[in-house]
């Protein structure tokens, strides 16, 4: 492929970011709990990643949905236009540098203003390789509206490397529901990045799903741009065995009147970790925000790691701001009632695992994607 | 060191100096331990209060409780970092916190870094925190009853810091209300 000068250069900043920072260690302070030792870099980046995409169709004049390459040679200004914008390639982040520079496939969303796509966006990106680098772009021009639902499955049973980066621009009076999960294959280790900015009234709302892999890191940060602008980021995570998993979200809030909210629920149990890292930040004049933010972890054995770190950073004066987190086990009393009732241990505990997922599984408003979830949740739970 | 059945209670006001580091901590090594962090701080003109309070859990059935308030003005910055580190070896702990910060201008600033580190399923950690400025209601509320604006101000953040001094014995309830007083002057929200 024949590529832009543009889009070479950045690819080139990229790999020499790569290439600069070290692999993290546990001396790093977002890393402690992590073992990423069995990825063998060298080796890894030595072949060209392969990622399948499969894409829906999408109804709507004027929308624009196509794979990276289509893009590239029906579109480049777009992509030249919006590409990088949130994910800068000489930022010192090493994953997020390896899939700017090596992306070989992806998706574009384009909406143009004032169109609403009735029905949801289906992405699915499956790993058929050692190493896979997805990017995917989503851009929803003012009062235009989609749901976008993102898969990512596959794996092929070694040690794979899999880095993935989503921009996503939603400007002014925006609407977007983003449902994203992976149910990868054992021996994945997983880099994700979405970063996403909302403009004027605009609207975000995140459904995460976190099940699969060995190791995951996901970094979700949105950007509140423009005045009255919201963001809603509910994730749900089923840990179990040896995986890991790191959230590391962010609500940044540059303008006044903007809300965001955020609640992630973590199931942990076998030998799992999980540590959660939440950032508020809100700058000197986003006076009247409201932002919350919530995470949730329930412990089901006595080898597992659990990590929570809700992080609030204010300047301006006007302005709401609460977070939660917790760590426990299931509520005995709650256990006791169903007992109580006749139903047996068991199942008892089976229902209150899912009941306790629930409120994050409620905010996915495309049935069949709901359904997918719950039945991956009940199989989990009741394995 | 707080050994079995032992209470361990800080009290931590940090209301002067340029630059506050301080983290009372409980290292809760015996059976039943308590530990328990009152942390109160005022940032005024060019301070950085980073206070907080550290717990560690190296024995099973011990409890912890870390409360913290925190005031930023005239462009203080005030920070709580803290430490809540469940060790495996320490089952059946229980352990709050709660930090709630008020900002009462624009100049000012508060941030939040709590960590918190659990291994096993035995134990019960729970975290609240807010930051809120002086509401227009509550100012109006007291104004328009013919309270002058410092002076309703200084009643707010006296009432907000209240369930902290209430503990306190009765000599230091005075004088830190009388030090967030002096420090209130001049503030309009």
């Amino acid at each position: 492929m024949n590529e832009p000068a543009w889009l070479q250069q950045q690819r080139k900043t990229a790999q020499q970011t790569f290439d600069r920072l070290p692999l993290p260690t546990r001396r790093d302070l977002d890393w402690q709990r992590f073992d990423i030792r069995k990825l063998n870099l060298d080796k890894l980046t030595g072949n060209q990643p392969s990622v399948d995409v499969k894409l829906s169709a999408a109804t709507g004049t004027g929308v624009i949905f196509c794979d990276m390459a289509t893009a590239l040679a029906k579109h480049p200004g777009i992509l030249q236009e919006y590409l990088g914008q949130l994910i800068a390639p000489d930022e010192a982040h090493k994953f997020n540098a390896l899939n700017t520079a090596r992306w070989n496939t992806g998706a574009l969303l384009y909406v143009p203003a004032g169109v609403r796509v009735e029905l949801p966006v289906e992405i699915l990106y499956t790993l058929t390789g050692e190493t896979g680098s997805p990017r995917t772009l989503v851009i929803i021009e003012p009062g235009a509206e989609a749901t976008v639902v993102q898969k990512f499955i596959g794996g092929t049973g070694a040690i794979n490397l899999h880095a993935a980066g989503t921009e996503v621009f939603v400007k002014d009076g925006g609407r977007l529901h983003y449902i994203s999960y992976q149910d990868f294959n054992p021996n994945v280790y997983d880099f994700t990045l979405k970063r996403a900015r909302a403009g004027k009234d605009a609207e975000i709302d995140w459904v995460i799903g976190m099940f699969g892999a060995s190791f995951q890191r996901y970094d979700i940060e949105c950007e509140m741009a423009g005045e009255g602008g919201t963001s809603f980021m509910y994730g749900v995570c089923f840990a179990e065995n040896q995986q890991q998993f790191g959230q590391f979200t962010k609500q940044h809030h540059h303008a006044g009147n903007t809300v965001s909210d955020l609640l992630f629920k973590n199931v942990l149990r076998d030998s799992a970790v999980t540590n959660f890292t939440g950032l508020i930040k809100v700058e000197k004049n986003a006076n009247g925000t409201n932002a919350y933010q919530s995470n949730k972890n329930l412990v089901l054995s006595n080898k597992v790691k659990c990590d929570t770190r809700p992080i609030l950073e204010i300047e301006s004066n006007k302005l709401r701001c609460t977070h939660g987190a917790t760590v426990g086990r299931l509520d005995e009393d709650q256990l006791f009632y169903l007992r109580a009732r006749g139903l047996p241990e068991e199942q008892a505990r089976h229902i209150l695992l899912e009941a306790f997922l629930e409120p994050v599984l409620a905010r996915i408003k495309v049935p069949a994607v709901y359904k997918e979830f719950s039945e991956l949740i009940h199989r989990k739970v009741s394995r | 060191m707080v050994q079995s059945k032992g209470v361990m209670e800080w009290v931590d006001g940090n209301l002067g100096s340029k630059r506050t580091v301080k983290y009372p901590s409980c290292y809760l090594i015996g059976d039943g331990a308590h530990g328990e962090v009152l942390s109160l701080a005022s940032a005024d003109k060019g301070m950085w209060q980073d206070a907080g309070a550290k717990m560690v859990f190296m024995a099973p059935n011990c409890t912890a409780r870390i409360n913290s308030k925190s005031i930023s003005g005239h462009g203080g910055r005030a920070s709580y970092r803290g430490l809540v580190q469940v060790r495996g070896e320490a089952p059946n702990c229980r352990v709050q916190v709660n930090c709630d910060a008020l900002i009462l201008d624009a100049k000012s600033r508060s941030d939040t870094y709590p960590v918190m580190e659990t291994d096993g399923d035995l134990v019960t950690v729970e975290h609240e925190a807010s930051v809120s400025n002086v509401s227009d209601e509550q100012l109006f509320y007291l104004t328009s009853r013919g309270i002058k604006k410092e002076e309703a101000v200084s009643m707010i953040v006296n009432g907000f810091i209240e369930p902290i001094v209430k503990e306190l014995p009765m000599e230091f309830a005075v004088e830190i209300n009388r030090l967030i007083n002096l420090q209130m002057e001049g503030s309009v929200g």
